[in-house]
This record gives structure tokens, C-alpha cells and sequence, in this order.
């Protein structure tokens, strides 16, 4: 897949942008606050119909346009399926519009406006649930490392995140669950207040199990994928000497001892020791149901729900060392992008194309290893979009063609001038991209 | 500076709290009243109290009439040995306007849901459990709506009827899921009531 026009109206740092994108890479380079990250950000939200972070809608609209009194902004793009393989060829517009909600009540109690939001494929108004799948992206941030150095919640969102991009049955049973799951601790915060009789909590426990069990059986199946994608990239870029495991850690460890207390230092072979849960649905039903049944005093104590996939986490694992607790930075940032790479992988398993790489400022983060291996499966890759402050890093990287976009206040131009600098003199034979790793800086 | 005289802010706040009026909306409104011929706004006036002095809850069903029991509570025409249980008066209006069904309602006052600090207690569930023990019933059908919180009180109510009545049936899944019974058309909600399945 990749996108052949985006069009931004009042989108964060852009009034307006039209831009015809190639095939290959493409660099955006400028100063911090500029628009670098805005443009990845747009490409993201037509992706996904969600920001980045903690942002809402409305700070996502110019501040132009707000000011105007008359919000609104649109996102438009053309992509194009990969040539071969798809079966359906045919280019697709997505098109997403913020406006004034123009319903009765359509300004909040401080009379500020509020927003609503369209999605439309093809000139037709779709749900956000027919928009999964549509265009698949793969994001790398800089703070992708705190998916190993931050809390269990944030690898959670960025599981469900992933998964949902790929299964809109699993969207919607999150949905479900997350309902659910809100009203039962609501439920068990009123009988903490009032008393009362506490067999009316286990009214919400059918949809609870149903739709939880939906949710760790697909985490299971794309963590056990996950796995086997990293460990074929990690060695990659360690220069084969660490071993990386991804694990999944289900909250309802069905019969399985739980393996928080790891030993620092393990065998080669500590790989054999460490398996991916082999779940069954039926058995993680029961489960389910005997945690809620057990845990009602607890439960009834704390006011919350103790069991379900909401409490699950995973387990980054490098030759057995957990690196969110142990890893050194070097190890950490290996860790994150070698789970980034694997999800790009799967990601194409999945959805039969290859994702759209989105890079906001990653390379000054790794080291010189690391960056030639992933500016190698770059320059491989079907689409790329990327971001730097500092265009000398990407310096003589590239065997292919890039094009180079410089961006000062919302306004983007090409710069052709600096397109040479970047792609290495091709007098010489023409590499592999696993040859690039080994060359290219001089 | 204020020069809007007491009585009109009292009117705009007022109908501020209402569901869906903001204050733009509230204020469009008061000035509209302002505006209305006097007898127009003393029957509007007159409406709005009656609403409140000249209707009661029937002790049967729950619904809201003018005397209790009500006048369909009171029907001898209607089969008594039918109930259809829904969660607010308008839920009843909805299913009498396709004229297919001719038991009797319960009204539970709205669904299960915490959230909105409404647990099983708070809802008429004991009154039916006593109504299907003390009556000949039949059948009871579980006409909540299609959503989280209505399939999660009917499946309680299921269970708190299973040791006392033959038959708990639900509305047949022909209603959009999301949805409010309010808003289903009438043949739509003529079929859910034909094609409603036993629980
Ligand atoms: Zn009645």
C-alpha cells in the first residue's frame, strides 16, 4: 500500500496542504514545531481515526480555524494497493471531516463549539468500525521505548491497538469489554456505598467472560506471531549476540505458574523454558468465571474487578533478563524497535500489504548499528515517511531515490537540492538492502 | 450591567437542565415564549402543571396514567396473563402503536446501570417477580433495549423469573443493536414482538 496525494485543511500546524507523494522514501526535514510531526500525524489519524497520545479532536483543528469560530478541518489521501497480490487494485480515497455538530445541544456548557467527525472511503460515510484495515501504517516514536521501560497499561493499549487495526471483531468485543467492565466496577463501588445484596454483580460476569476471552485468545495468537517476527529481526540488530523473547503474560494464567521471579542470568538455552501460553477458549471461560466467583470479597473490598484481560501484561525477555526492569538503555531501545519491526511484519502477514512506515525523528535515537540496519530495511521498503531535524544523519544512507521536503511554518516545498546528498553515489555496484548495514558510513 | 430581568434567567436555566438544551437553545426558547401570545403561554403553563398534579404511577404495571390501575391495566378485553416488560412509558407507547400486542407492560423505570447509579434495587424487578408469583402468568416477554444495559437486565430478570413462570421469551434480534425501542419503526418492532425467542 502506499499513498500517492495527501490533502490537509486546518490540521495542526497546516491552513492547507496539497502534496503528490512517490514510492520510495520520502525525508521532511525543518525545524522543531514547524509541521514535521503534524504531517505524520495526519497520515496516522487517516489510518487509525485516532491522535496521537492523549490529544482530542478539537486540538487537533488549526488554531487558525478555531479562532474563526468555525471549526473545521478535512483529511483527505489516495492510496494505492500494492501492485501485485491485492485483489482489489483499485486506488481508495479516505476522507475524514471535522465540523460544528449541527444538532440541538451542539455547543458544550461553556458555549464552546462541538465537533463531529466523518469518516468516508470512497466518497461514502463509513462507521469506524468498516475503516480497520483500510490503510495499514506502522508509527515509530521515540518514546516507543517506554512500551519496554513504562507500565503494563501502556503495552496493553499498544497491544489492542495493534490488534484492532486488523480485526475489527476484536474492536468491537475491547468495546464491549471496556463497557463492561466500567459498569461492574460501578456496580461494585455502589454496593461498597449502599450495601446491599452482591449476587446482582455477577449479572455483567456473561458478557465479561464472552467478550474477555475474545480478547486473550487474539492476544495470544498475535503475541505467539510477534514472538517469532522478533526473534528473527532482534538478532539482526545486536549482531546475533542476544536472544529477544516477546511475551504474553494473560491475567487468567490458566494452570500456569506465574514466572515474575526470573533469575538474572540463564543458559542459551533459557528459550525452552519460556513458552507462549497455550490457551484454550473453553478453558479460559471457566477460569474466567471461578476468578469472578472467588474474588467476590476481594472484589467487594477494593471496589474493582480483579480478573480479566484487563490486568494482563507482557514480558520482554532478552536471553531471560526482563527488560523493563533489568535492560540497559541500549538493550531497552533493541527491544522496542525489534518489536516495531516485527508488527511491520505482521502487519503484512495479516493484511497482505506492506504498512506504511511513519517515522517522526527516530534515528538520533539508536546507535550506528542499529541505525544502518533500519535505514537498510527503509530503502527497501514499498513507502516510507520519515522526519529529522538533522538531514546530514540520513547523509549518503539511501541506494534509492529519495525525496526530500522541507517544512517551515505549516508550508512544505520540495528540496531538491539536498536529494544527492542522501543517496549514495550509485557509480558503485548496486547492494542488497542487507548489505547497506555494512557500508554507508564513512 | 444585568438588565435581563430575574424571571427570564430563571426560565433559561430551567430549561437548561433539560436533556439536549444548551444555553443557546434555552435562551431561543424563553424569548420565543416571551413572544406568544398570552393565552398560548397560560395553556402551555396550564400543561406543565397538569402534567405533574393529574398523573400517577399505576401500582400494577408502573406506567404512568392518569389513575391507577390503569386504563390498559384495567382492560378486561387484554390478555392479563401476558406481561411485557420495558424499560420507560414511551417503550409502552412505541409497542401499542403497531396494535399487535394485547397483554399487559411492566415498566421498570430504565435499565441496570451503575454508571448512571442504577442497580437492580432501584428498578421495578422485585414488583414483577411478585406480580408473575401473586398472578396466573403466562408468558413474560423482556422488551428491553437492544444494548448493553438492557440485554444485561433482561438476562437478570430471566433469572429472578426462572423458578416462577413457564415462559421468558426476548424481542427478536429485527431491532438495531445500539438502538433505542423508542425509535424502531413499527414494522420493525411488530416483527420483533412475532419473532420474540424463548430465553
Ligand atoms: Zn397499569
Amino acid at each position: 500500500m502506499r499513498l500517492t496525494h495527501l490533502s490537509i485543511t486546518n490540521f495542526k500546524n497546516y491552513a492547507r496542504l496539497e502534496l503528490d507523494l512517490p514510492a520510495g522514501t520520502t525525508i521532511v526535514h525543518g525545524d522543531n514545531a514547524q509541521g514535521k510531526t503534524s504531517f505524520l500525524e495526519a497520515i496516522f489519524y487517516l489510518a487509525t481515526t485516532r491522535a496521537l497520545g492523549s490529544q482530542t479532536d478539537a486540538q487537533l483543528i488549526n488554531w487558525v480555524a478555531q479562532q474563526s469560530g468555525l471549526p473545521y478541518a478535512r483529511l483527505w489521501a489516495q492510496a494505492q494497493p500494492a501492485a501485485s497480490g491485492a485483489t482489489d487494485r483499485a486506488p481508495k480515497q479516505l476522507e475524514i471531516i471535522w465540523s460544528q455538530d449541527p444538532s440541538p445541544g451542539g455547543a458544550s456548557a461553556d458555549g464552546a463549539a462541538r465537533l463531529q467527525k466523518s469518516l468516508k472511503l470512497n466518497g461514502v460515510r463509513k462507521r469506524a468500525l468498516d475503516w480497520v484495515g483500510q490503510l495499514a501504517v506502522v508509527l515509530f516514536v521515540p518514546a516507543d521505548l517506554e512500551l519496554v521501560t513504562g507500565p503494563p497499561s501502556q503495552r496493553r493499549h499498544y497491544l489492542d491497538h495493534l490488534i484492532s487495526q486488523i480485526d475489527v471483531k476484536y474492536l468491537e468485543a475491547l468495546h464491549i469489554y471496556t463497557r463492561v467492565l466500567l459498569q461492574r466496577n460501578q456496580h461494585l463501588k455502589r454496593l461498597q456505598e449502599r450495601g446491599g445484596p452482591a449476587e446482582s454483580l455477577h449479572l455483567w460476569d456473561d458478557q465479561l467472560v464472552t467478550h474477555g476471552t475474545y480478547l486473550v485468545l487474539r492476544r495470544q495468537a498475535v503475541m505467539t506471531q510477534l514472538d517469532e517476527l522478533a526473534q528473527r529481526v532482534h538478532p539482526q540488530l545486536t549482531g546475533g549476540r542476544e536472544r529477544l523473547r516477546l511475551l504474553y503474560r494473560p491475567n487468567l494464567n490458566v494452570g500456569q505458574p506465574v514466572d515474575y521471579q526470573l533469575p538474572l542470568t540463564l543458559g542459551a538455552d533459557f528459550s525452552a523454558t519460556y513458552h507462549q501460553p497455550q490457551l484454550d477458549g473453553g478453558e479460559v471461560a471457566a477460569h474466567f468465571y471461578a476468578r469472578l466467583r472467588d474474588g467476590e470479597p476481594r472484589e467487594r473490598a477494593q471496589g474493582i474487578t480483579l480478573a480479566g484481560p484487563h490486568r494482563d501484561d507482557l514480558r520482554f525477555l532478552v536471553d531471560g533478563v526482563d527488560m523493563n526492569i533489568y535492560g540497559s538503555r541500549g538493550q531497552q531501545r533493541s527491544t522496542a524497535l525489534a518489536l516495531k519491526l516485527a508488527e511491520m511484519e505482521l502487519m503484512h502477514a495479516q493484511t497482505g500489504e506492506h504498512p506504511i512506515l511513519l517515522l517522526d525523528d527516530v534515528l538520533s535515537e539508536l546507535d550506528a548499528e542499529r541505525r544502518r540496519y533500519l535505514v537498510g530495511r527503509i530503502d527497501a521498503h514499498e513507502q516510507t515517511l520519515l522526519t529529522t531535524t538533522d538531514l546530514t544523519q540520513y547523509a549518503c544512507q539511501f541506494t534509492r531515490p529519495v525525496c526530500v521536503m522541507r517544512v517551515r511554518e505549516g508550508i512544505m516545498r520540495r528540496d531538491e537540492a539536498r536529494e544527492r546528498e542522501i543517496v549514495r553515489d550509485l557509480t558503485s555496484s548496486p547492494l542488497s538492502p542487507d548489505q547497506v548495514g555494512g557500508e554507508g558510513l564513512g | 450591567m444585568n438588565s435581563i430581568p430575574p424571571s427570564v434567567t430563571r426560565l433559561i436555566d430551567e430549561f437548561s437542565r433539560l436533556p439536549g438544551i444548551g444555553p443557546k437553545t434555552a435562551s431561543r426558547l424563553t424569548y420565543y415564549l416571551l413572544r406568544m401570545p398570552d393565552e398560548q403561554a397560560k395553556s402551555l403553563a396550564a400543561a406543565l402543571s397538569d402534567l405533574k398534579e393529574k398523573t400517577v404511577t399505576c401500582q400494577v404495571c408502573f406506567n404512568i396514567a392518569e389513575r391507577s390501575p390503569c386504563a390498559t391495566c384495567a382492560d378486561e378485553a387484554r390478555d392479563h396473563s401476558l406481561i411485557c416488560v420495558v424499560e420507560e412509558p414511551l417503550d409502552v407507547m412505541a409497542i401499542e402503536r403497531t396494535r399487535e400486542f394485547k397483554g399487559t407492560y411492566h415498566v421498570l423505570g430504565g435499565a441496570i446501570n451503575p454508571i448512571e447509579g442504577i442497580l437492580p434495587e432501584d428498578l421495578k424487578i422485585a414488583e414483577l417477580v411478585a406480580r408473575v408469583k401473586r398472578e396466573d402468568i403466562h408468558e413474560v416477554i423482556l422488551a428491553t433495549n437492544p444494548n448493553l444495559e438492557g440485554e444485561s437486565t433482561a438476562a437478570y430478570i430471566q433469572r429472578q423469573l426462572a423458578p416462577h413462570t413457564r415462559k421468558v421469551t426476548r424481542l427478536a434480534r429485527g431491532l438495531p443493536i445500539g438502538g433505542d425501542l423508542e425509535y424502531a419503526d413499527e414494522v420493525t418492532l411488530m416483527r420483533a414482538i412475532e419473532g420474540r425467542r424463548e430465553m
